[in-house]
């Protein structure tokens, strides 16, 4: 009786006073990074793709949180929380978690949003639970939640087991035979956007009885706790807590989102107009007779749209045809780049000329071939229907990896270049600390000798970081190809590449590389690639093959005694769906353990890419050690999202896939599916509303 | 401590750094406070003030011209016509930003913030197509083409009502218009508002106009109109 007269308290209070309207203020983070209340879930969503990073801390927890919206009603969040003292006084237990929430229904006249969630998803570990809540709007500016959990959630007050029993805690061993069995409970409460602007207050009534913190010493004094949220600016959000009577806990959330770039997209220079052929145009085609002229023509246009960030690779020149192999330089999305070089085509070009075949390069590869018609150009500019009419009347061909009679070949090889990035390397499920990370400058060099053959070199340096102090000498009964990382020198600088690298096709649709010499940061040998990837097609095959060697952990140059073979069949698939890709590679891993490794990536029109993998081997989970099974996740931010120009830079910051040894795989630098994706008619397809910009 | 900071720093200078073009901002501003040299000297030449624009210079030049301005900007741009394409004309600025219109309706724009990719009016539209304002329709429909997702971009469709206001004398450049206000309240797939100086021959001589939901609205003077 006691528990519904706690229960029903916060729920009346919301309910005194609840004029009938849409609510306007958004979902609150609770201190899991989870929509929600102040511990407890709610079932609104934030906007598709918003992006969350929470560092948490409270008197039984610290630690951080990346939540994201992976689509407009599913929300993905990877919690790294160190319980404190779980494991008796000073001995801390490290949980690392997936928690999964669909939105079943979305808040729509009287009826709330409702949704089901899974806290620590397919584990039955210290914070598994899964609950289905609703949250309803009563008001400007007031939202009520209830819920019912199991699990975690399903230890105050509980109401029974509907389900059946659950099984005790035993490891983080995946599964699901736990979900929804074991005790059940009530959760509820309710969030106030205040009149101050920006600052919400929340209180809850909780149905966690922290029976394992509990056990470790901490007591609970009540079930209620309450909440103070923040909104600084547009991607700073702070908590503040007060959680079972007597604790305190904090949250500073940055928030971004991938569809709200920061910086406006277009503040650069606009495009040529387009020059209309008329009836008086000369369309004599003698003057293609004059190779010299000819040739002469194509140096110009290649200085000509070199100021705008187009370099022309090889071109070549007749009456009726200009073929024109190009690298875009500049610009985020390839479909600008080809629209601008086409209007300036319709400015360069005799009025004989109607047919431009423009070849993308990347890497060193000729990717696809787009085949505009000059006068689909002038009849579709400034048109109403000019994005879905230039698509359509364009065609996507597998280019040839070169021009067979060039009037006009770059010819300033070999070619120098060099860069500075910076990266960031988070290890969340790797060795025996909590969370590391390492921020590092890098610095790349390329002397390429022609289009296909080229040497490159990385070097990197810790800025600063963490990754591997303080670990253990690995007692992997596995081959140490990754977990005697820390052994490797972190301090100064490290050389994790030095290669010739040769690209080359061997047919329109088939691409090729070998590499060799120093592959990584750990290994060295020879890398053999070959990737079958028609531009019409949708998905792809490839397939690599590598020999190497274990590198000297002391030796910029020395090598170790462990050697492998190692390589994999790999499908690439872009669904077309959402900006979500596949990938499945089988075949053999660096330790000598057969596997597949299943990754999904989505990526977002202007470049933002949230990546995510794992990898199961023949590797049994006590050999793997540690996390039972390799993942990671990776997010991709364009830099040009933050800098007040266009540019193709990107950073990533990679989280995982740090010191284990079992499905370990080689680290190629310049693989060939990464090099095309973007080129394929799909991508193409995809970021063709940039073709008239 | 010391060396956090240092890492901050050398991140923030070597973000998007390379051999292929693009440097950094901030680098390029260092290295110009650093080395003092051509850019500083350059802004301590006082530039050569543009001259004033004149109707006798508009009539020298002899060209399809208008005056931009977007928000709140003070002044506005000069741009002038580029092309005609079909009834479009495209007009650029000095540094190549572009504007389109068809008539007086702005249907495209480049280099102007978020562009506006096209738009679709009807064949009764008087914004687009010059109609004596007593022949004014009360109502007409369009469609705005946005940057976005595939080849459709983000698609808009609105309707717009018309309502004349009373008389409005504007000056440009020396020249006074006898025009009238029309107002166009607009519906639909975006909800704005537009303000258009009408002389009773439908020429449209100054415009307000909403293109698109992140750009403030953009005023136009039609300062000397295509023949």
């Amino acid at each position: 009786m006691r528990r519904v007269q706690n229960f029903l308290a916060i729920s009346i209070l919301a309910l005194a006073s609840s004029p009938a309207a849409a609510v306007t203020f958004g979902p609150n983070l609770n201190i899991n990074g989870s929509t929600g209340l102040v511990d407890m879930p709610g079932a609104l969503m934030l906007p598709d793709g918003q992006t969350s990073w929470s560092f948490t801390g409270s008197n039984t927890m610290s630690g951080t949180v990346l939540s994201f919206q992976l689509l407009p009603n599913i929300e993905a969040v990877i919690r790294m929380q160190n319980l404190q003292d779980w494991n008796g006084p000073g001995v801390n237990q490290a949980e690392r978690s997936l928690d999964l929430k669909f939105q079943l229904f979305g808040e729509q006249g009287w009826r709330p949003a409702v949704a089901v969630g899974f806290t620590d998803f397919g584990a039955n570990g210290p914070l598994a639970s899964e609950y289905i809540v609703a949250t309803k709007s009563i008001g400007d500016n007031f939202r009520l939640t209830v819920g019912i959990g199991w699990g975690r959630l399903g230890t105050h007050n509980p109401i029974g087991a509907p389900f059946g029993a659950r099984d005790p805690q035993t490891s983080n061993t995946p599964g699901i035979d736990h979900f929804f069995a074991g005790d059940a409970a009530f959760f509820g409460g309710f969030e106030w956007d205040t009149p101050i602007k920006g600052l919400t207050f929340s209180a809850e009534y909780s149905s966690d009885a922290y029976v394992g913190e509990q056990a470790a010493g901490f007591t609970v004094d009540s079930p209620f706790n309450f909440a103070l949220g923040y909104q600084i600016g547009r991607n700073l959000n702070v908590g503040a807590y007060l959680m079972h009577g007597d604790a305190f806990g904090f949250r500073v959330s940055l928030t971004g989102n991938p569809n709200t770039p920061i910086t406006p997209p277009d503040f650069g220079t606009g495009p040529l107009p387009v020059r209309a052929r008329d009836g008086s145009s000369n369309m004599s085609a003698s003057w293609a007779n004059n190779a010299p002229i000819r040739g002469q023509m194509m140096t110009l246009l290649s200085t000509a749209v070199s100021e705008v960030g187009i370099r022309i690779h090889e071109a070549a020149l007749s009456g009726d045809t200009v073929e024109l192999q190009i690298q875009n330089t500049q610009y985020a999305r390839d479909p600008k780049a080809i629209g601008r070089l086409a209007r300036a085509l319709t400015v360069a070009l005799p009025p004989s000329v109607e047919n431009f075949r423009i070849s993308l390069v990347n890497g060193g590869l000729a990717t696809t071939t787009v085949v505009l018609r000059r006068s689909d150009i002038e009849a579709q500019v400034e048109r109403p229907n000019a994005g879905p009419d230039s698509y359509a009347t364009t065609q996507f061909l597998d280019a040839p990896n070169h021009l067979t009679n060039p009037d006009f070949v770059f010819d300033d090889y070999p070619d120098f270049s060099w860069s500075f990035s910076p990266q960031i390397a988070v290890n969340l499920f790797g060795g025996d600390a909590f969370t590391q990370a390492d921020v590092l400058l890098q610095g790349g060099a390329s002397y390429r000798i022609n289009r296909g053959l080229s040497f490159n070199l990385a070097v990197s340096q810790r800025l600063i970081g963490n990754i591997g102090d303080g670990a253990l000498p690995s007692d992997s009964p596995l081959p140490h190809v990754r977990s005697d990382a820390a052994l490797y020198n972190n301090g100064g600088p490290t050389m994790s590449r030095l290669t010739a690298d040769y690209v080359f096709k061997l047919s329109p649709s088939v691409y090729g590389r070998v590499s060799a010499g120093y592959l990584e940061s750990h290994f060295a040998g020879v890398s053999t690639e070959v990737l079958w990837h028609p531009t019409a097609q949708n998905w792809g095959l490839g397939l690599e093959v590598n020999y190497v060697r274990q590198r000297a952990f002391e030796s910029m140059f020395g090598f170790q005694d462990y050697e492998t073979v190692t390589g994999h069949a790999s499908l690439y698939w872009d669904t077309g769906w959402n900006g979500f890709e596949a990938q499945i590679d089988v075949g053999r891993y660096l330790a000598g353990d057969w596997g597949t490794t299943l990754s999904l990536s989505r990526r977002f029109n202007n470049g933002w890419e949230l990546s995510g993998y794992i990898t199961l081997t023949d590797v049994s989970f006590d050999d793997f050690g540690n996390g039972n099974f390799d993942k990671g996740i990776a997010l991709t931010i364009p830099l040009d999202w933050t800098l007040p120009y266009e540019s193709r830079s990107m950073t990533t910051i990679g989280l995982g896939g740090y010191g284990s040894d079992g499905g370990a795989r080689l680290n190629v630098s310049n693989r060939l599916y990464p090099i095309i994706r973007d080129y394929n008619q799909q991508d193409l397809h995809d970021s063709w509303g940039a073709y008239w910009q | 401590m010391i060396r956090a900071k240092f890492a901050i720093g050398a991140l923030m200078l070597l973000g998007a750094c390379s051999s292929a073009g693009g440097v950094n901002p901030v680098i390029g501003a260092v290295w110009d406070r650093v080395r003092g040299g051509n850019r500083a000297a350059e802004a301590a030449v006082p530039a050569t003030p543009a001259p004033a624009l004149t109707r006798a210079r508009i009539d020298e030049l002899d060209i399809a011209m208008i005056r931009v301005k977007v928000g709140d900007a003070q002044s506005g741009s000069i741009l002038t016509a580029r092309t005609l394409n079909g009834g479009y004309v495209t007009y650029a600025s000095s540094n190549q930003q572009t504007i389109t219109l068809f008539g007086a309706l702005v249907t495209a724009h480049r280099g102007i913030a978020y562009d506006l990719l096209s738009v679709a009016h009807a064949s009764n539209d008087p914004i687009a197509i010059r109609t004596p304002l007593e022949e004014w329709p009360s109502a007409v429909d369009r469609t705005y083409r946005l940057a976005g997702n595939g080849p459709e971009g983000e698609v808009l469709k609105v309707s717009c009502a018309l309502r004349v206001g009373p008389p409005y004398p504007i000056t440009q450049v020396e020249v006074t218009y006898e025009t009238r206000i029309v107002q166009e309240s607009c519906t639909g797939g975006a909800t704005f508002m537009n303000l258009h100086m009408v002389a009773e021959d439908g020429q449209i001589w100054r415009t307000a106009q909403w293109t698109g939901p992140l750009m403030n609205q953009m005023e136009i003077e039609i300062l000397e109109p295509l023949d």
